[in-house]
């Protein structure tokens, strides 16, 4: 049943030709199929072959030793009690006890063996997956929902985890059982069997048009899940702002009809499934009904002892039951193929900005940085750079000035090559960005933005986040560049103060200054400060020019900000409008030009002005 | 709160499904039992050779009538059974969800998001789980068990004799009671590990800029990485012993039978009882067998989940620390000041005070601007007025009533709040606007975005206003999100409005323009105004200087510019760059 449910993906929004490549770009992916999905699981499972074997080891010993215990209850009906072997009874009794302990300590095996074997592999799964996001660009989190990447990680894996931990070891022994008794069959007779195998092709085809609908069911189940961590993430990262609209009759409205949403596709699987089930277990009991029918006028026919026939139908019912339990299976297996497709979905996705073969390292920088007619868009936007040509020079400060949204901050994020540009070349030093490897380059590049996100974890682990292996003695010096040292070491633990999630303890001044210490320990080639100061008071802002003026010297520097105050010794000032340089020069250049760069000063500075 | 709450509560409401699903089941059972018997009447009449071609026709069918009820029966029995199951985690996940939003900021800032996502994704379902399956296999199992002790009773077996046999399954109890709190114990620890997985991944997610930034892709990998490695830990050292108690019970049933073998089989020579007996005795103990076995796979099941449960009731026994009064009652803010007495606040008893001896009367329709360094305790002033945190009694004082007497509803509805972070909700920019009336008019949505000065970037957005923002609306810039942010709290047109340095990301003409529409648009309301550029706030009718949790300095800015203090300071290094400038200009 490899690829038999390419059509159950049609349903889904925005499926066009191709094959997976941009997830979340509406393209159709390749739909994976339960095959491949065993087949991972396999090469992954395979790495543990020893206890593979073990377990499977373990499995038929099971079997075998159930089989066994019958036999000693028979040997004891049969010769023990006719023969009055009074003396047999305990050590029959003593085979049972051993056969139970033998049995309870090979399942005991196998099933943690098993575990441990599905645990590997989600293990595995999990990381590849995690470690893949990791790898993808800036792009790729624009466009997706943080809850539905969160529903990928967590449940869609867990619900693997389900079928690898419970199903797979049933499903395996199913197989033998059923393959064991329906080649006994056979051998037993082989037209009744042939004619109750005629049942089959029904199962199959039902099995069928239920698994793909159960599929796409699952799909729409996975889906409104992800739609319900979404929804759960935002309004929970938003809740302050909630609160303060008191929207959360409105947001619990809104919850609760995802979660509605939800509870439905779970429903229609449940349908999906309370109608397959008993479908087969009906075809179960035509099959017997054929085999009664057949069987008698097979026998009055003489053709065939009515004993066999009793055997025969013991040996359908124990046959039915592996077929039983598949049909059970058979949900979760669909339910974990709708998982792994949206898991294969992620991991199928190419980064778009990947470093090209023989990409080369970018030897210690000088730090010269030139735009030369770059045109770029954010994917189907309207365009925020068109053929812009920019020169950093090496060791100058250069400052970008601009109305928001002129395009100031996605220049800095061209030059850590978060996107690539559609048209035009970066080059840093000579080289193409696109020429070298990313690590190199971005590690040469400090970047202080406007957003500061500091992770969970001690202060002095966030400063550490941008050179690991730095010592306390640098951590400090850092911490006092950035003009954080005071503040830090006020809090009774001083740099192993905790900070809660996205640092919710601390001011934005000080979220800021804690952003700027973890660049400045960084210690890069080529700083770009991203309205770096925009959310501090004078005072501190002030501290940290001067901090960073240490920092900048002999460094290339840009420096993006609508506060004229902070860039005025920059070396070169360009004024960005629309995308478009507008103006040049230095300061001092620029206001005797009385272009829109003093026109801007003029209205930030107008008592300086009138004083002049 | 008692530790079943939400369970009880469910089962409470929904028994009646749970009822009915059994009684189906036991039904599909009941018309089960004929099968055999119709099947050795069927051979009987076959050896005898006393069957027809009608009565072989009559016997299928009758066998096919017995397999369509017990599929049918078993069929609905487990729908409603899965169905009330989902209805449960509807209900749960709503209520989680409602109890979410009465909580106040201090449980957001000890509870990271990832945190609470697992509780909804992981636990709830765990629960469900075991619920809707947990409750049919039981059931099935018990109708067995009963069924098989009941013939056993019936034949002519000595009762000690079934006693004896039965002996080790009492034993099962005990088992349960010993391994059940180990088995829970280390599931909780299995969902401790899954919610520290969420928490770091919903983190890394967020922050994968500053990860990129800083190229420290591996570093975030094997942190994770070890995040996983705690799952697999805990997860295999519960199946460890979940396999032990699912091992011990089919054992202490062969023990059962190596008793019946044993003490039935001497019996049985010594004439005292028939082996016919004795081949029943055997078989009902090899009955009771499987739905053991099954009723151990219940337990555990249900002993997982009991992890879950706690966690999920814990976590909704939380009281949120900020309670509206009974009698709290609803305040008129259009024409009521805003008074703060001797205000002093600290965020736990032990910590630093944040705020000393604030005193405050803000005339109603006034503009108030406050100015500080950062950490001097501005936003918590806010977080105060807006009761985020609870204020000492006595001290905030809208009109004559305490903003502790005041409902939640009526302060917050009246207050528009402008946070500096400019957080947008991934929807439409309409709806992130309008987000206090969804379904304000247009007009006033595109009046709210002049006002701010965004509805020039809006309409040159290909969908314009219907333009859906990214994740944490990230296509707009750090300036374009703060001044939707404030187009939105604009909208609300409340008595009351508090810009939290909601335009520092803005440049400076935009600031101007921004403030002097405000002037315009807010003439007659209150206007709090939060800076840390004098610009912004210069027009005020009083301005306050906040230092370390102290107003230092009140009046309005020429008054303020006239004293030596921190204004002047500010000031003097605000315009001390131009000044720079000009003295370089002119050497």
């Amino acid at each position: 049943m490899s690829d038999n449910y390419n059509s159950a993906h049609t349903f889904r929004p925005g499926g066009g030709m191709g094959g997976m490549r941009r997830f979340g770009t509406g393209e159709k992916a390749k739909p994976a199929s339960i095959y491949s999905m065993f087949v991972r699981i396999y090469t992954h499972a395979r790495l543990e072959w020893p206890s593979l074997i073990a377990a499977v080891v373990c499995v038929i010993a099971v079997s075998l030793l159930e089989f066994v215990v019958p036999q000693l209850t028979r040997f004891t009906i049969d010769h023990l009690i006719p023969n009055k072997r009074f003396d047999r009874l305990f050590l029959i009794g003593g085979g049972v006890l051993g056969a139970a302990i033998a049995l309870g300590g090979l399942r005991f095996i196998s099933t943690s063996l098993m575990a441990s074997i599905g645990q590997k592999v989600l293990y595995n799964l999990r990381n590849d997956l995690y470690r893949h996001m990791q790898s993808l660009d800036v792009s790729f989190f624009d466009r997706n929902r943080t809850g539905d990447l969160m529903s990928r990680v967590t449940n869609d894996v867990s619900i693997l985890q389900q079928m690898i931990s419970s199903s797979m070891m049933q499903l395996f022994t199913d197989f033998f059982t059923f393959t064991a008794i329906a080649i006994y069959m056979l051998w037993i007779d082989w037209r009744l069997t042939l004619l109750l195998l005629a049942t089959f092709p029904f199962m199959i085809l039902t099995t069928r048009v239920f698994g793909k609908r159960m599929r796409s069911s699952f799909r729409t189940v996975q889906e409104s899940v992800a739609d319900v961590s979404d929804h759960l993430q935002n309004s929970l990262t938003g809740i302050r702002l909630i609160k303060s609209f008191t929207a959360e009759s409105y947001e619990s409205e809104r919850f609760s009809e995802r979660t509605r949403k939800n509870m439905d596709a779970n429903i229609q699987v449940v349908r999906l499934r309370a109608a397959y089930e008993p479908i087969i277990d009906f075809l179960n009991y035509i099959g017997l009904a054929i085999v009664l029918v057949f069987g008698a006028w097979l026998a009055m026919k003489d053709q065939m002892t009515v004993g066999t026939i009793v055997a025969f139908i013991a040996y359908l019912r124990l046959l039915q039951n592996p077929i039983r339990h598949f049909s059970r299976i058979i949900n979760t297996i669909q339910q974990s193929a709708a998982a792994y497709e949206r898991i294969m979905e992620v991991i199928n996705t190419k980064a778009e900005i990947i470093e090209k073969k023989g990409a080369i390292a970018l030897p210690p920088l000088r730090g010269h940085i030139a735009f030369s007619s770059v045109s770029f868009a954010y994917s189907n936007e309207s365009k925020v750079l068109d053929a812009f040509s920019l020169e950093l020079e090496a060791g100058k400060v250069t400052a970008l000035v601009g109305s928001s949204g002129s395009g100031k901050t996605t220049i800095a994020h061209l030059i850590a090559r978060f996107y690539d540009p559609q048209d035009g070349v970066i080059t840093i030093d000579g080289y193409s960005l696109k020429d070298v490897t990313l690590d190199s380059l971005r590690e040469q590049i400090g970047i202080v933005s406007q957003d500061i996100v500091l992770f969970n974890g001690t202060i002095g682990e966030n400063i550490k986040y941008g050179k690991h292996d730095s010592t306390e003695a640098e951590v400090i010096a850092a911490a006092k560049a950035a003009n954080a040292s005071g503040f830090i070491e006020s809090f009774p633990q001083g740099y192993d103060t905790q900070i809660g999630e996205r640092g919710v303890k601390l001011s934005g001044g000080q979220k800021q200054r804690l952003s700027i210490a973890r660049a400045i320990l960084k210690n890069p080639r080529v700083i770009i400060l991203d309205e770096a100061t925009s959310s501090l008071d004078t005072e501190s802002e002030q501290y940290i020019q001067d901090a960073l003026a240490q920092l900048l010297r002999g460094r290339t520097c840009l420096v993006i900000a609508h506060r004229l105050s902070t860039i005025q010794q920059a070396d070169q000032i360009y004024v960005l409008e629309q995308g478009c340089i507008v103006e040049n020069g230095t300061h001092d250049e620029l206001l005797r030009r009385q272009g829109r760069y003093s026109q801007l000063y003029e209205l930030q500075f107008p008592q300086t002005d009138a004083a002049q | 709160m008692k530790p079943k709450r939400i369970l009880a509560d469910f089962f409470r409401k929904s028994w009646y499904v749970y009822l009915i699903s059994i009684f189906l089941h036991l039904i599909s059972n009941s018309i089960n039992v004929f099968f055999p018997k119709v099947l050795g009447q069927f051979t009987d009449k076959l050896q005898i050779g006393g069957l027809t071609r009608d009565l072989i026709v009559d016997y299928s069918l009758l066998l096919l009538v017995i397999g369509v009820g017990h599929v049918l029966f078993n069929g609905l029995a487990m729908y409603l059974i899965m169905y009330v199951g989902r209805r449960f985690e509807f209900f749960v996940r709503r209520g989680l969800f409602k109890h979410f939003t009465e909580m106040s900021e201090r449980f957001y800032s000890r509870n990271g998001v990832g945190k609470l996502l697992s509780y909804f994704m992981n636990d709830v379902t765990a629960v469900r789980e075991s619920i809707s399956m947990g409750i049919n296999q039981a059931a099935n199992a018990t109708m067995l068990l009963v069924a098989a002790v009941t013939m056993m009773l019936l034949i002519d077996i000595p009762y000690y004799l079934i006693l004896a046999s039965v002996f080790p399954l009492l034993l099962i109890p005990v088992i349960v009671v010993y391994l059940g709190p180990i088995i829970r114990r280390r599931s909780l620890k299995v969902q401790e590990a899954l919610g520290t997985m969420t928490e770091t991944a919903e983190e890394q997610f967020g922050g994968i800029r500053v990860t990129k930034k800083f190229a420290v892709e591996p570093i975030m990998n094997e942190r994770f990485g070890k995040t996983v490695e705690q799952i697999r830990h805990h997860q295999l050292r519960l199946v460890r012993v979940s396999s032990f108690f699912q091992a011990l019970i089919p054992f202490l049933g062969a023990i059962a039978l190596v008793v019946a073998l044993a003490f039935g089989g001497y019996l049985t020579i010594s004439k005292q009882i028939t082996l016919g007996n004795f081949v029943a005795l055997t078989l009902y103990i090899r009955m009771l067998m499987n739905p053991l076995q099954q009723i151990g796979n219940v337990i555990n099941s249900i002993q997982r989940s009991r992890a879950s449960l706690e966690r999920l009731n814990e976590l909704l026994s939380q009281k949120s620390d900020i309670m509206e009064l009974e009698n709290a009652k609803a305040v008129d803010l259009s024409d009521a000041g805003i008074r703060i007495q001797n205000l002093s606040f600290s965020y736990e008893k032990t910590s630093n005070k944040v705020l000393r001896d604030i005193n405050l009367n803000i005339r109603p329709g006034s503009t108030l601007g406050i100015i500080g360094r950062t950490g001097s305790g501005k936003t918590t002033l806010m977080k105060l007025l807006l009761r985020t945190y609870d204020p000492p009694p006595g001290t905030v004082w809208f009109g004559n009533t305490d903003v502790r007497e005041m409902t939640l509803e009526s302060l917050r509805s009246q207050i528009a709040y402008v946070p500096q972070d400019g957080f947008l909700f991934s929807t439409t920019i309409r709806e992130n606007i309008a987000f206090y009336e969804r379904d304000t008019e247009m007009e006033y949505v595109e009046a709210a975005a002049r006002h701010a000065q965004i509805y020039d970037n809006i309409v040159d957005l290909p969908n314009q206003f219907e333009t859906r923002l990214g994740e944490r609306g990230l296509t707009l810039s750090g300036g374009q999100r703060q001044r939707t942010s404030l187009a939105r709290g604009l909208i609300k047109n409340a008595p009351v409005m508090i810009l939290d340095d909601s335009v520092s990301a803005v440049d400076a003409v935009t600031e101007k323009d921004i403030i002097e529409s405000i002037q315009k648009e807010r003439s007659d309301k209150t206007t709090i105004i939060i800076a840390h550029r004098i610009s912004a706030i210069k027009h005020a009718d009083e301005i306050i200087v906040l230092d370390d949790g102290v107003i230092v300095q009140r009046g309005t800015h020429m008054e303020l510019l006239a004293m030596q203090g921190l204004y002047a300071t500010l000031h003097a290094i605000q315009e001390e760059g131009s000044q720079h400038a000009t003295g370089t200009s002119h050497s």
